[in-house]
């Protein structure tokens, strides 16, 4: 069994998550909540619980400063938010669950069996670390890292290091400045979404390319890109051509 | 009888006489020379120069031919005398046998000179000798234009290589005629006057000139003359009569560019004045999709649809009919006001009671709307949707961590200054300043006050401050809005 307590400065968001779990996920029991921060201190502290369902918009101190204010993070963090794009973009890009308000019975469940076969706890602390780096830091920069998780450990990235992403169905493989390979089970356009920001682009349907790493446009067909490291011709589909250049600014 | 068809050609044949007397009416001179004589039409008798013993005589002729003419030494059987003709330039040489009585012709080229001797047959003896050049000559005219009692005269200096070019002045009656050169003088000159645009000729043969004649403004002619005795040599001028100055081609230009002008000026005004009612309709629409953006923010949409599940899971299931209902509503109302720029004060405050309620089911705070008696709110139009984010910021940082405590109050009333409205937004929250989404709906709110007071043109104004005490209070007050 595991054990769970919400976080939520909102007690109708609380009992509806309490709902839906006591409902949807029999594995789970709600030993606790609190509606601000230092309530939820005392409740971790106390209650010790597996899970934290933890909202990120809260006043005075938020789930992020809830976090900061932990030192030894032993329990899982599942983040749930009605809608925060920044804090949202880099809990995806630690690779670190959340929920969307209002619930997605669905997700939970999903997100629930994660937790259940400890799936997603490995590497934590890192991806924690990560998201809370992320937070400091207003502007994308090249440097920071994106976790990507594989199914035996997660690989924290620095974004300059991509050279490009390449689509094969719902798994994603990363081609790396330094050789290797990785294949992570989530669609290209989640990726598309978190790296564009860093100058990533989507020159065809199953390729996303790193901008830096482009070394030359070849016009062949409706032409190709050269990346660096790689012989391989990544081609541009033709309706896309246009925002690509623009984008490389040729 | 002369059947017609012969009428006409009789008629030809006259003219053609006509024709040849006028030529033949070229006034012939005469030189007398020792036993013969030389005539001619284009002979210049006054340049006519002669040896002391008048044996060698030197003349200069205009025309083409000549008449040696024997005079009575010549009887018809004699054979006395013979002439050799004789050309300088080619050098050939020609004997002329004359027998009595009877003339000889002969044809001159232009600027060549010929020797003719005459020589007694017997003794091989020269008797008498002339020299004989025939030069080129061109009619020398003179171009009159008249204006009135104005008459102004114009040289025409031809060369038969080099066309002579005359301005005429518009308006005018033009007259040409020889300038009268004493030599020359009622010889035989033929004009032809070609009109350069119509491709018009007229053919003038006259000894006294031509005119007046009237030739049109803003035109150009050819006028090309020579006597009628040197046919070979033709000197060209070209008249241009000036055009009034109307017609003038730089007015024609400054015309042109003026209308130009006028029309570029037309259209800039009238792009300039879609531009700008294309501007404001872009204008009231981005201020339509910043009203329905601050109220239906995805902060709030979603923390109330996110509500709505929480009553739904908790089994308060007429609450979230309720809630539901009043979220819709809401909806519809920021949906349809949201084009309109200006809204009654009585419909915004129930927009605002829909929103504050909403927002009081989350976070469980009191509120309270306050409308003075001495207001007629549905007669009051203020900015549509311009107090949502005063009010969001006012619960998001003021009441919403507050719990029952909470306290919102709104207040509309009188200003001190006359026609003023004042609307205050009060809670007592502490609004620790921690996000930027503060001023997101701040900066928002500034900007639509900004554009509001641009379009009232100064009589009428808003202007936003804030009192901090016990909590916070933003202070709307609209100048001169009442009884407006």
């Amino acid at each position: 069994m595991i054990t769970a307590i919400i976080v939520d400065d909102e007690i109708i968001n609380i009992n509806n998550l309490q709902a839906l779990l006591n409902k949807h996920c029999q594995n789970i029991t709600v030993t606790g909540s609190a509606m601000n921060a230092a309530a939820a201190r005392k409740a971790i502290m106390q209650l010790k619980p597996d899970v934290v369902f933890l909202d990120i918009e809260m006043p005075e101190e938020n789930g992020f400063d809830l976090l900061r204010s932990i030192k030894d993070i032993n329990f899982e963090v599942v983040f749930v938010t009605a809608y925060d794009t920044y804090g949202i973009m880099a809990v995806k890009f630690s690779a670190l669950d959340y929920l969307l308000k209002p619930i997605n019975i669905e997700e939970l469940k999903i997100t629930v069996s994660k937790i259940e076969q400890s799936v997603s706890n490995k590497n934590q602390p890192l991806r924690l670390d990560n998201l809370l780096h992320l937070l400091e830091q207003q502007q994308p920069d090249a440097y920071q890292k994106i976790a990507l998780p594989t199914q035996k450990e997660t690989f924290f990235v620095p974004v300059k290091e991509i050279i490009r992403c390449e689509s094969s169905n719902n798994y994603t493989t990363f081609f790396l400045s330094n050789g290797s390979e990785h294949l992570i089970s989530k669609p290209l356009y989640e990726y598309e979404e978190l790296l564009s920001p860093y100058g990533f682009i989507r020159c065809h349907q199953s390729h996303l390319v790193n901008r830096m790493h482009v070394t030359s446009l070849l016009n062949e067909d409706a032409g190709y890109l050269i990346m660096q490291h790689t012989a391989k011709k990544i081609p541009i589909a033709k309706q896309r051509k246009n925002l690509v250049k623009s984008l490389l600014r040729i | 009888m002369i059947k017609p068809i012969h009428k006409a050609s009789i008629f030809l044949i006259l003219i053609y006489l006509l024709c040849l007397q006028s030529a033949a009416a070229q006034p012939s001179k005469t030189q007398h020379l020792t036993h013969f004589r030389i005539v001619s039409a284009g002979l210049l008798s006054g340049r006519t120069e002669k040896s002391p013993d008048q044996r060698q005589v030197q003349l200069y002729t205009a025309g083409g031919f000549i008449n040696i003419l024997p005079d009575s030494t010549f009887s018809p059987s004699s054979s006395r005398y013979y002439f050799r003709l004789y050309n300088t330039k080619n050098k050939a040489d020609s004997s002329v046998k004359i027998s009595g009585g009877k003339s000889i012709q002969v044809y001159l080229n232009i600027g060549q000179e010929y020797v003719i001797t005459l020589y007694d047959q017997q003794t091989d003896s020269m008797i008498t000798r002339c020299r004989i050049k025939r030069i080129q000559v061109i009619p020398e005219l003179m171009l009159y234009s008249r204006q009135k009692e104005h008459v102004l005269s114009t040289r025409i200096a031809a060369k038969p290589d080099k066309p002579a070019e005359i301005k005429v002045r518009p308006g005018t009656m033009t007259t040409i005629g020889p300038a009268g050169i004493p030599a020359f003088d009622s010889t035989e000159i033929e004009y032809v006057l070609t009109d350069l645009k119509r491709k018009k000729s007229l053919n003038i043969v006259s000894s006294n000139g031509f005119g007046p004649a009237h030739l049109e403004n803003n035109r150009s002619y050819q006028l090309s003359f020579r006597y009628t005795l040197q046919r070979e040599t033709t000197a060209i001028c070209y008249i241009t009569v000036q055009p009034y100055w109307y017609q003038s081609p730089y007015l024609y230009m400054l015309f042109s560019i003026l209308m130009a002008a006028v029309i570029f000026i037309a259209i800039l005004t009238i792009y300039k004045k879609q531009l700008r009612s294309s501007k404001a309709a872009q204008d009231k629409l981005e201020d339509a999709a910043i009203k329905l953006q601050s109220l239906l923010n995805p902060h709030f949409t979603f923390n109330a649809l996110s509500t709505i599940q929480g009553l739904m899971n908790t089994g308060r299931i007429d609450e979230a009919n309720l809630y539901l209902q009043e979220f819709s509503s809401l909806l519809r109302k920021a949906l349809s006001k949201s084009q309109q720029v200006l809204n009654t004060l009585d419909q915004e405050l129930d927009m605002m009671r829909l929103y504050i309620g909403l927002e009081a089911l989350r976070f469980n705070f009191n509120w309270q709307i306050e409308v003075a008696d001495s207001l007629h709110p549905a007669d009051i139009e203020i900015p549509t949707l311009l107090l949502q984010p005063l009010i969001e910021n006012a619960i998001k940082h003021g009441v919403a961590g507050t719990g029952d405590k909470g306290q919102l109050r709104i207040i509309c009333k009188a200003g001190d200054k006359k026609d003023s409205l004042v609307i205050i937004i009060s809670d007592n929250g502490t609004w620790k300043e921690t996000r930027s989404e503060t001023g997101y709906g701040l900066r928002l709110t500034e900007a639509r006050i900004h554009t509001a007071n641009k379009l009232f043109h100064r009589t009428q104004s808003i202007s936003l401050t804030f009192n901090k005490q016990s909590g916070t209070a933003a202070v709307l007050t609209f100048y001169n809005w009442i009884n407006q």
